[in-house]
């Protein structure tokens, strides 16, 4: 069975940003994702932050999530710097979820 | 014994005992004008050890930087630094409400009156020293911050600490990613994560102090303040830590009994740190004797709290 776009997002549902404690798909950080027939996957990553300190952290957590996708073989997560991540980008849950431990967005 | 019960035995006034019941019956306690003051000191000895010792990880994290082996390191470890002068600050703010000053007990303080771990006064000699102890130490930091977060009677502080908390897991999990990594990088980053870890793992073991039977009940818990006891959160760190260590392969001083189903440290307890050389002495010591060599500290103690003050990090901070 094809590997969808949407198995990709819903992987990374736990994938969490560790600075606001919202996973990547609320944040607003998915941007590009190809995936081909042989099910190799490319994730690009838009980060809020050029200098996150977890940006490592964030890709490996992206990537194992990725691998557990049925059928998934060579998975790549890279930042996207070609996209621009802005605070419209956030979920309203993100933001309700931020505004429980302090930020007002 | 209750908290109530307790209160008798602090002394049989009124308004204590009414505070207690408070607290006792689960009731969060916002406004403090209803505190006692001795539920106020409890809270303020807690917020200035918990505020200073924000700050002396930027003066021990500092030392990490020009360790590290590359751009992405040097943002992670700064990353680090900036999130733990945000924890300060945030209990900062909340140690202001009490009527205390930040900024003077911060900058104007007698520097040999930081409060800190003396692990934090010793300089980071490499890279993976620094992972080994945020793998290992952030994760002993957590559970007396989680404890607060989830149990504390002081709504405002529990609320401080919700941001607090998800950093710090950060920390810990961004330790364990990298150690994980060294240990399978090389056999010579495999060798030097076994030497951080011969020195760090006490500490963390450590990490809590006295055992439950020689602390008595302090004005911490009867407030409830924390709820978790320093052997529950010695526990709860060493099955912690001794899990991330058996699923990465990595030895550590700790088995896990059948027989009491629970991990035991398998070094002297509590044991003394050569400050000179660096390394536990491993016999087993007493507690007072520890305490005493607690509050000598490192041998970064005060040069680094004075350099603090002075607001002065050096050169190499902007050297690549």
């Amino acid at each position: 069975m094809a590997i969808l776009k949407q198995d990709v997002i819903d992987s990374m549902r736990d994938v969490m940003d560790p600075h606001m404690n919202v996973n990547l798909n609320d944040m607003g950080m998915i941007g590009g994702v190809t995936i081909n027939a042989d099910g190799d996957i490319e994730v690009g990553l838009v980060f809020p932050c050029i200098g996150c300190p977890a940006m490592d952290l964030i890709k490996d957590d992206a990537e194992k999530a990725v691998r557990k996708i049925a059928g998934a073989r060579n998975v790549t997560v890279k930042a996207d710097w070609g996209k621009k991540w802005d605070r419209t980008m956030l979920s309203q849950e993100a933001r309700d979820n931020a505004k429980s431990h302090g930020y007002i967005i | 014994m209750s908290n109530t019960q307790q209160a008798i035995q602090i002394g049989d006034k009124t308004a204590e005992k009414a505070l207690l019941e408070r607290i006792d019956s689960g009731e969060l306690i916002e406004d403090m004008a209803d505190m006692t003051p001795r539920y106020r000191a409890v809270l303020e000895r807690t917020l200035a050890i918990a505020a200073q010792g924000e700050v002396t990880v930027l003066t021990w994290a500092q030392t990490a930087f020009r360790t590290c082996p590359d751009l992405g390191a040097k943002i992670a470890v700064a990353g680090s630094i900036q999130d733990e002068v945000g924890h300060a600050h945030q209990q900062g703010m909340l140690w202001e409400r009490f009527g205390f000053d930040m900024q003077k007990q911060t900058f104007e303080v007698d520097p040999n009156s930081y409060w800190s771990l003396p692990i934090m006064e010793f300089p980071i000699s490499n890279y993976i020293e620094f992972v080994v102890a945020q793998a290992f130490l952030d994760r002993a930091g957590r559970y007396t911050t989680w404890d607060i977060e989830k149990h504390c009677s002081f709504a405002p502080y529990r609320r401080t600490l919700r941001k607090v908390n998800f950093e710090e897991a950060f920390h810990f999990r961004h330790g364990a990613m990298w150690t994980e990594y060294f240990m399978n990088f090389s056999e010579e980053t495999k060798q030097m994560v076994n030497e951080a870890v011969k020195w760090i793992f006490p500490w963390g073991y450590h990490w809590y102090g006295r055992p439950d039977h020689l602390k008595g009940h302090p004005d911490q818990l009867t407030y409830g303040v924390r709820k978790w006891t320093n052997d529950t959160m010695r526990r709860k760190w060493l099955k912690s830590a001794c899990l991330f260590a058996q699923r990465i392969g990595l030895e550590v001083p700790a088995h896990f009994d059948d027989e009491t189903q629970e991990w035991v440290f398998d070094e002297p307890f509590p044991m003394l740190f050569d400050r000179d050389n660096k390394e536990w002495i491993r016999e087993e010591s007493d507690w007072d004797t520890f305490i005493n060599e607690f509050k000598v500290g490192g041998p970064m103690r005060p040069a680094v709290y004075e350099r603090l003050q002075r607001e002065e990090w050096g050169n190499f901070l902007w050297q690549s």
